[in-house]
């Protein structure tokens, strides 16, 4: 090993974080292979409420979808007795991913590699050869079946939607959230049967952080995305607040529709607003108001994993899967309401161009994510500075703040313990 | 000229024509002309850029979703304007075109579609692979698409997917 190899492993393997707490982000945190692992272990497998589907998507006993927590590939199943079950999908044998289609309905699950039979639950009920053959081989006598499930996971659903943690010690799901972060889940999940309207997926090359804290950042939604900004989608000059839960780790940034800017609000803005870009078709913005109250948008972040999008009548979950310090996937699933006309079906599929892979405003921040890699990756020594709207972690009635990222990494040191 | 030589030199004429369509389409968005492309279009027109597990589900949710010429327009307009990207080139690899039938002035179409990416500074990768389902009509004096929804096989796709397909 050289000496300028050594000092770098030196640095990180101290992981001591700046003294300026949650006002600077060291960048080996987006970086580093066991900041990763870390992660995976103490934030998704520790007691955290992770997404992982609507009800909807398995109606019937036996119906299960695949997805994951954190990067663990787990299957979301519906039990024959109504109940839902979240299990992992790996083999209690030798690992193997069990199940491979992406949705569908079983009776029970078998590992292709040596027929090992679990229940709906994820118990153990049966192995080839258990016995032997002509009493030859098999199992040791005292081998219990039941002591080889395969990992199920604490669950909960709220109004049709589930999450559910690896730590069967985890708080409540309410306690989690906290009243006022409750308050906004409620607002969306009001009881009404969802319905899901499609999925869209992409893999970014970037931490997986960088996207939870974009929805932490209203700063950047009022000099970024200028179509935001242009059709006053979400703009500085709106009525506008970030809050959060006591610990900082979830946020909810809201806004109020305005219409033109204020001529102080052009002049900040005046290197990104087009003022002369009027659509030719209106019918993309046909916006029409459908929650109480005068919020026109509520953009959540639940930590760890979910982003609940409600721009307008747009509507998605944006889970967020990670896939090694340098990767992430991100999965949207577009949703309404069971009662929905056609027209506001029609409405929610044209405003969905604002958002996913493709998004007149969304492909700005998979953009800059992928250039924050290209800029942050090489100077891992460096730190991110987060003063906008002062240092400290407190509620804010306006935009132009930082805060909720703050009130992340407040929370991310401790639970990683750094 | 018999009947049969002639219904058969009008099916080689129409697909000479098609095929002239399919070429001068990626080719305008292999070069980057962007208001070529929408020359290819009926007006109204629908066009989609959706993923087969939407389209086998059924789902009506697409990544592009325009149902109007002036929605299409409008998403050129912020592709040069609004949106922030990397730059980068495409090629278009379309194979395979079929006529499925004529439905009165509608023909019915499909072909093959791989789409190359190279992000200036990146290595070249391929953006998506799928199918062109296409309804064209002839219009002003062209074959156009009144409907072209692209189908793509991958459940992933790189990072952003910017320009039309």
């Amino acid at each position: 090993m050289n000496i300028a190899s050594q000092t770098l492993s030196h640095i990180k393997s101290d992981y001591k974080w700046p003294d300026a707490g949650s006002t600077r982000v060291p960048f080996w945190v987006y970086t580093d292979d066991e900041i990763y692992r870390r992660e995976q272990e103490k934030i998704f497998g520790g007691p955290s409420w992770s997404y992982v589907a609507f009800e909807v998507e398995i109606p019937n006993p036996g119906d299960f979808v695949r997805t994951s927590v954190g990067d663990r590939p787990v299957i979301v199943v519906r039990d024959k007795d109504g109940s839902i079950n979240v299990i992992a999908n790996s083999c209690a044998h030798r690992g193997v991913a069990f199940c491979k289609e992406a949705r569908g309905n079983a009776e029970s699950f078998t590992c292709p590699y040596h027929q090992w039979n679990y229940d709906l639950k994820g118990n153990l009920v049966g192995i080839p050869f258990r016995r032997g053959y002509k009493k030859q081989g098999g199992m040791p006598e005292d081998f219990d079946l039941s002591q080889h499930a395969v990992r199920s996971l604490k669950t909960h659903t709220r109004n049709g939607v589930v999450f559910a943690s690896f730590d069967h010690n985890v708080e409540s799901f309410e306690d989690y959230l906290g009243p006022n972060m409750l308050g906004y889940f409620d607002r969306v999940f009001d009881g009404r049967k969802l319905r899901v309207l499609g999925y869209e997926r992409q893999s970014i090359d970037c931490n997986w952080k960088l996207m939870f804290e974009n929805l932490k950042d209203p700063y950047h939604a009022s000099v970024l995305h200028v179509f935001l900004m242009t059709f006053g989608l979400f703009r500085m000059d709106q009525e506008s607040a970030v809050e959060m839960d006591d610990t900082g780790r979830h946020s909810a940034l809201i806004s109020r529709r305005a219409g033109q800017a204020t001529a102080e609000a052009s002049q900040e803005m005046k290197n990104n607003l087009r003022s002369n870009f009027v659509l030719e078709d209106p019918n993309l913005l046909d916006v029409v108001k459908e929650f109480p109250g005068n919020n026109s948008v509520v953009m959540l972040t639940f930590f760890p994993n979910i982003i609940i999008q409600q721009q307008s009548n747009t509507l998605a979950m944006r889970q967020i899967v990670p896939r090694s310090p340098g990767v992430f996937e991100l999965h949207w699933t577009f949703f309404g309401y069971d009662d929905d006309t056609e027209e506001m079906v029609r409405r929610r599929v044209r405003q969905a161009n604002l958002m996913g892979p493709a998004g007149l405003v969304s492909a700005d921040d998979s953009e800059v994510l992928a250039m924050s890699k290209t800029g942050m990756q090489p100077y891992d020594n460096r730190q991110a500075v987060l003063e906008m709207g002062g240092r400290d972690v407190k509620d804010a009635d306006h935009m132009i703040t930082e805060v909720a990222i703050r009130g992340f990494y407040q929370h991310y040191k401790k639970v990683m313990e750094l | 000229m018999s009947t049969a030589s002639q219904v058969l030199l009008d099916q080689i004429i129409l697909k000479d024509h098609l095929q002239n369509l399919y070429n001068d389409y990626s080719l305008a968005l292999d070069q980057d002309d962007l208001s070529q492309w929408l020359t290819f279009f009926a007006n109204p027109c629908l066009y989609r850029i959706v993923s087969r597990e939407n389209h086998e589900l059924q789902l009506p949710i697409a990544v592009w979703h325009s149902d109007s010429m002036g929605m299409l327009r409008d998403r050129v307009l912020a592709l040069r304007d609004s949106t922030l990207y990397r730059p980068r080139y495409f090629r278009h690899m379309v194979s395979g075109m079929k006529i499925d039938r004529t439905d009165g002035e509608v023909i019915h179409a499909q072909a093959n579609v791989l789409v190359i990416e190279t992000v200036v500074d990146f290595k070249t990768q391929i953006l998506l692979s799928g199918r062109y389902l296409d309804q064209i009509v002839y219009e002003d004096g062209a074959y156009k698409f009144k409907e072209r929804i692209c189908v793509y096989d991958s459940i992933l796709l790189p990072t952003t997917l910017v320009y039309p397909v």
